[in-house]
């Protein structure tokens, strides 16, 4: 029994997972009368205009830049600050330390979104709702809670000896920090900037609500946006190329990572 | 001069994230309590002091509890297959296979891509006219079992349920995954000299070393299953008929299209209470191990 139920499984699960998939892209290629008639099929020839309609005219390439710069601007101050507070907390034990590190890993337990009528009245009186700034800021505050967490316990690994002779040296802390630490720390720093950076490319629910205008969409409101529009306009095969491009950047990095962010996944969990 | 110095240092380098997350994260949190008691309607200034007439409201309202029995499903039947499958999927993947390796690659793919594409996708596979469901369906001679998957009451909130077991597995044969290679070898191979089966070997010896996966997996579990927002509001907008609700979808409802900011924000602490409550149960289930109370 167990013999044949164990790829059986393996089977389903592939299947179900790759089938969906492939075929958004492979209907990607396809017309939208072609996808109604022969939704099972390959396609007939390939259709790259599908990418150029979703690029240009769907705007998906303005919210793909977007996406882009959001995500990068959010991870460049994210990681330096995270560090920052994870190392003070892992090497500098003082009254209070323990708190506060339970303050930033407290953020995991609960969703975010709860926060959001608050968060929403706080930004529009700062200025700073329906703005890529807002955002940043709150992609930013929003990811410290995970990226502390994981770091503490990479920092933990590392060697205290290290750092204390680079300050029998004559480095201050902060240098050694920055000169000693943060240079051997590059394989967690990369395996938390990877894990953020899917997370922030892929975010939907708090841009919902804090961005409004067009010009300031990211790439996951403006394909949301696009399925509404669609719905009349029925142009299938751009929205698939849509799709395809959302899925594209996600999956190369995870496919080149795939076993650095399996273990941040499993460091994010267990530990906990 | 160097505990000055220490001092100095340590507060340099913890106050921008400190500061970010008082101010973005704990603040707002701090806020909705003292939000949820006005009556706060629009944008606008105008906002009375109602006390706790929004969370009188919210409790007598039929939607917010079919919202919660929502939730509760999700994270129940859910959460269950989610962790069955998970289960099951990382026994299957002990023995190292070609189709085990694949499996075991692409089986995060749902997980880390956006809730917007899988949305999407579900919504192309469960749609009534050129989905592959029902296209497959028909194929088979079944016509009759055709569904509008997303459209009617009866297949809305199985249909969610369904997609959110598509997403959540991966993670979870991740996590069985892990603590089965803990689980030494010795151990199994000397019970199996013993003469147990397969199936006492799971039930005394995986099962029970697997605690504290188990309890990861059940907080998981929770947390995941409360949080559901983006995957029902991209699919159904709530509905049919309020069908596939959650608490937070609710919550988005009343903030963001009826602006009603006092109600929505008395959802939300109502919410955090629950999360909290439920989280605190299951520290306190799981607070001792079975192993140690066994020695």
């Amino acid at each position: 029994m167990i013999r044949i139920a164990r790829p059986a499984l393996l089977a389903f699960v592939g299947i179900l997972i790759v089938v969906p998939l492939l075929w958004i892209v492979v209907s990607s290629f396809k017309s939208s009368p072609e996808i109604f008639s022969n939704p099972w099929g390959m396609p007939r020839s390939l259709k790259w205009s599908n990418y150029a309609t979703a690029w240009s005219e769907n705007n998906l390439g303005a919210y793909f830049i977007n996406s882009f710069i959001v995500s990068l601007l959010s991870l460049l101050i994210l990681i330096p600050i995270g560090a920052m507070a994870a190392y003070v907390l892992t090497m500098f034990p003082f009254r209070g330390s323990q708190f506060l590190s339970g303050l930033f890993a407290g953020g995991m337990m609960f969703p975010n979104f709860l926060v959001i009528v608050p968060l929403f009245l706080l930004m529009s009186k700062l200025g700073l709702h329906d703005t890529k700034a807002g955002l940043i800021i709150a992609y930013v505050a929003f990811s410290l809670s995970f990226t502390i967490f994981v770091l503490r316990g990479f920092f933990s690994s590392l060697p205290r000896e290290l750092a204390e002779a680079a300050e029998l040296d004559g480095c201050s802390y902060a240098s050694t920090f920055w000169k000693v630490m943060w240079p051997i720390s590059m394989p967690g720093l990369a395996v938390v900037t990877i894990f953020n950076a899917i997370g922030l490319w892929n975010e939907y629910s708090l841009a919902l609500v804090l961005i409004s205008s067009n010009t300031n969409r990211t790439m996951a409101l403006g394909i949301a946006d696009l399925v509404n529009v669609q719905q009349y306009q029925a142009d299938w095969g751009a929205l698939c190329a849509g799709l395809t491009m959302a899925m594209v950047p996600v999956s190369i990095l995870y496919w080149i990572f795939r076993e650095k962010i399996q273990s941040a996944m499993l460091a994010g969990a267990i530990k906990g | 001069m160097r505990r000055a110095e220490r001092t100095r240092f340590i507060i340099t380098f913890l106050s921008p994230a400190l500061l970010l997350y008082t101010v973005f994260v704990i603040y707002p949190l701090g806020q909705s309590l003292y939000i949820s008691l006005f009556n706060w309607r629009g944008v606008s200034k105008r906002r009375s002091f109602i006390w706790l007439e929004n969370f009188q409201k919210v409790l007598h309202d039929e939607v917010f509890w079919k919202s919660l029995k929502n939730n509760l499903w999700i994270l129940l039947i859910g959460g269950f297959l989610v962790m069955a499958i998970g289960l099951a999927l990382a026994q299957s993947l002990q023995r190292r296979t070609r189709g085990g390796n694949f499996v075991q690659n692409i089986m995060l793919f749902p997980q880390i891509m956006s809730l917007v594409v899988v949305a999407v996708v579900w919504q192309f596979v469960l749609n009534p006219s050129i989905g592959l469901v029902n296209s497959g369906l028909a194929l088979l001679g079944l016509k009759n079992l055709q569904h509008a998957w997303l459209g009617e009451v009866t297949t809305a909130l199985p249909s969610v349920i369904g997609v959110y077991i598509w997403c959540g597995v991966g993670f979870f044969a991740l996590l069985f995954s892990a603590g089965l290679q803990n689980i030494d070898k010795e151990l199994k191979e000397a019970s199996q000299l013993d003469g147990a089966s397969g199936s006492q070997q799971f039930t005394r010896i995986t099962w029970p070393l697997l605690w504290p996966i188990r309890k990861v997996a059940t907080i998981y579990t929770v947390i995941n299953g409360i949080q559901v927002f983006a995957l029902v509001y991209l699919m159904t907008r709530g509905g049919p008929d309020h069908g596939t609700d959650t608490l937070l979808s609710y919550l988005y409802f009343h903030g963001f299209e009826n602006y009603q900011f006092g109600y929505a924000t008395a959802i939300a602490v109502l919410t955090f209470l629950l999360t909290t409550f439920v989280s605190l149960s299951i520290l306190l289930i799981y607070r001792k191990s079975p192993m140690e109370s066994a020695r």
